[in-house]
């Protein structure tokens, strides 16, 4: 039995290290396909399919020219006659034999990412707030149950109504449609914002707001000067999580879009290239869609951390 | 400046009755508090007020004007929390500002009211600071001048001083009093918390079970309650109680205590009309001597000095009774004594009512009728 005095709740050096080793450890496991991702976009389409793998290699442009543009093979006779090209781009793609014939639909695909990702998130984080803020604080008839049944829409997984709601869009002419994939989103997403929101309105205690609708403010303006500023982490809690099922989303958007409303995850699989899938362009696409995540979980990182506080309030 | 008065004001929470069809009025400039236990309807009678609570029948006027149905912010009423609400992202000047800025005032106007306000409480070099770095009454402070900063009607406080140590309570006390008369505002205080009640007030109203027993000043509810829960919760120490066997002699004289070999003791006259079988002697601490013949014996069963005086615990077959005795007289734990009643010094209380049947000075007290204001109707709380 050792002698010495230990904390029991400070560890020890050692303690540390090793709980260093195993996070550095896990970090780099979940980074590497990432890494691989970044770097398959930065090579040609020969390094990317070589075998053995190659980790050092040559970086090009390539995929993200190609992610962005479509191609022609020309003749040779046909590419001398052609003026000297205009851009680094025109250069890079006639070192191949091609021509740049227009651009690629990927773009488009990425906006309607952005719309409908943003736009469902957007939507869901009000229509969340105002739901969760109605049964934290008014009697609502049933509200357990009410409670209850808005979390049992996530007991199944959303695909499992796949039918029924692919039937549905078709008759309401909402399938292929920006507005039908928002709605669609926001529906799954927002019992799960009702519970998050919920909870951290509970906790912003009510005289908050009473004070303020004694001092003149109406109800709704008490909740939108005092009670938002307040649920900021929760808030930003749930536009993350929003944003990441809306965003990555890959069953209904292959089911319920083909064109128009297409999102990036059913159209980057597909980009195809000379001889089978274009890899480079794959993972720069797909390096491109990691992006506005991974920004907006930065930007909003720090009210996730910040917790709420309740610095005038004595528990 | 305004006289509130409240219409056969009712509240229930599905089956839960807070507030019972309760009468009151409240007259302007008055210091006015409600007391009562945790759950006796008091803070639900003052939100009720302030218009964070619709009454489920019933009016409040405010200076005659019907505002039962305004929304809180056009009442014109300012509200102190308990936990002072103070908004924690803002500092202590926008905290002040708050009220001023939903009634559209420019910020010269605004910054003037508040220096004023901010002198008053003396809180001028807090203002840039942030709540979270004041301690509890300077917070008091800034809640307090948040509410009169624009300058309201009423006042309306909940418990303000709940939250704050003994030390600073007593400093408060004084405070919000001194307030109060420089201001003259209406204000209304609730607290659970017999001292701040009697020391701050010019009216009390006594609440239990969503009804007011009696409301009246400070003394008179001491010596003069209206029941024996009044009598029971006003003063410190509380006042005892001793049950009599009846029925008694309309008359007066002697009653014998309802206990086993207890004595006799003097009685006053009960008045007409009274059910004399079940009557409960009221006396105060400071009216009972200790007297080596006293007829009521008993053995001291603690004492506890208080500086001025001294309280001896006496146990007897009627129950342990508290009386006040010099500070010089000396008492051993166990000592056999006796305890003398005087009887123009005691109350006499009905006990299925519990409706207190004479004044101090010995006028009877008359079943008054439900309607009037702060009068008592045990019937109806059993109901």
């Amino acid at each position: 039995m050792s002698t010495s005095a230990h904390s029991i709740v400070e560890p020890t050096a050692r303690v540390k290290w090793m709980a260093g080793v195993l996070v550095a450890a896990y970090a780099l496991v979940t980074l590497i396909p990432i890494v691989w991702i970044v770097m398959t976009g930065f090579k040609s389409p020969s390094d990317s399919i070589a075998y053995p793998p190659k980790v050092i290699f040559e970086p090009t442009l390539e995929g993200y020219v190609n992610v962005f543009t479509t191609r022609s093979r020309q003749s040779a006779e046909y590419m001398a006659q052609l003026p000297p090209p205009q851009t680094w781009y025109e250069e890079l793609v006639r070192e191949r034999n091609m021509v740049i014939t227009g651009p690629s639909r990927f773009a488009d695909r990425y906006m309607n990412s952005l719309i409908i990702g943003f736009g469902a998130t957007f939507l869901t984080v009000i229509l969340g707030v105002m739901a969760a803020y109605a049964f934290s604080r008014f009697r609502v008839p049933l509200r357990d149950d009410l409670m209850f049944f808005i979390l049992s829409t996530r007991m199944f997984p959303p695909v499992a109504v796949a039918i029924p709601i692919f039937l549905m869009y078709r008759e309401l002419g909402l399938s292929d449609t920006h507005l039908g994939m928002i709605v669609l989103y926001t529906a799954v997403n927002l019992s799960l914002a009702v519970w998050l929101l919920k909870g951290f309105i509970d906790e912003i205690p009510r005289e908050y707001e009473e004070a303020a609708m004694v001092d003149g403010y109406s109800r709704f303006q008490a909740f939108r000067k005092v009670v938002l500023p307040q649920a900021k982490a929760g808030i930003a809690a749930t536009a993350i999580f929003s944003l990441i099922f809306s965003w990555n989303e890959y069953n209904f958007a292959i089911l319920l879009t083909s064109g128009q409303a297409q999102t990036a995850p059913p159209f980057i699989p597909l980009i195809i290239g000379e001889g089978g899938l274009d890899w480079p362009a794959v993972s720069a696409a797909t390096t491109l869609f990691i992006l506005p995540v991974l920004i907006f979980t930065v930007l909003l990182r720090k009210h996730l951390l910040a917790g709420i506080t309740f610095g005038a309030v004595r528990r | 400046m305004a006289e509130i008065a409240l219409n056969a004001l009712h509240k229930a929470f599905d089956d839960f009755v807070a507030v019972r069809s309760t009468d009151l009025t409240i007259r302007d400039g008055e210091f006015f508090a409600l007391l009562g236990p945790s759950g006796c309807g008091k803070t639900t009678t003052l939100r009720m007020i302030a218009g964070l609570e619709m009454p489920t029948s019933g009016r409040i006027l405010l200076d005659g004007q019907d505002v039962t149905r305004l929304r809180a912010g056009r009442r014109d009423i300012a509200f102190v929390f308990q936990l002072f609400a103070l908004y924690p992202h803002l500092r202590v000047k926008d905290n002040i500002a708050y009220p001023l800025r939903s009634q559209g005032m420019s910020a010269a106007d605004r910054r003037q009211r508040i220096d004023e306000v901010a002198a008053v409480l003396r809180i001028g070099h807090l203002l840039e600071h942030n709540i979270s770095a004041l301690a509890g009454g300077d917070r008091q402070r800034v809640a307090l001048a948040r509410a009169m900063v624009r300058r309201p009607r009423a006042f309306l406080m909940d418990e303000p001083l709940g939250t704050l140590d003994a030390e600073m309570r007593g400093a408060m006390r004084d405070e919000l009093r001194k307030l109060h008369d420089r201001i003259g505002a209406t204000s209304v205080y609730v607290t659970h918390d017999q001292v701040e009640a009697m020391s701050m007030a010019d009216r009390i109203a006594v609440m239990d079970k969503g009804l007011v027993l009696q409301a009246a000043p400070p003394m008179e509810l001491y010596n003069n309650p209206a029941t024996l829960f009044v009598a029971s919760f006003v003063g410190a120490p509380a006042m005892n109680f001793l049950n009599l066997e009846g029925p008694l002699a309309p008359g007066g004289g002697t009653a014998r205590l309802a206990a086993a070999g207890a004595p006799e003791v003097p009685v006053r006259a009960l008045p007409a009309g009274v059910d004399a079988r079940r009557i409960v002697l009221g006396v105060r601490p400071e009216h009972l001597r200790l007297e080596a013949d006293g007829a009521l014996r008993g053995s001291v069963y603690a004492t506890e000095y208080l500086g001025s005086h001294r309280l001896a615990v006496v146990e007897t077959v009627a129950g342990n009774l508290r009386v006040r005795v010099p500070k010089t007289r000396h008492l051993a734990i166990g000592e056999p004594v006796g305890v003398v009643v005087d009887p123009s010094k005691t109350i006499l209380f009905e006990a299925e009512s519990g409706r207190a049947l004479n004044r101090l000075d010995g006028t009877p007290v008359r079943a008054a009728a439900p309607e009037t204001p702060g009068t008592f109707r045990r019937e109806a709380a059993d109901g």
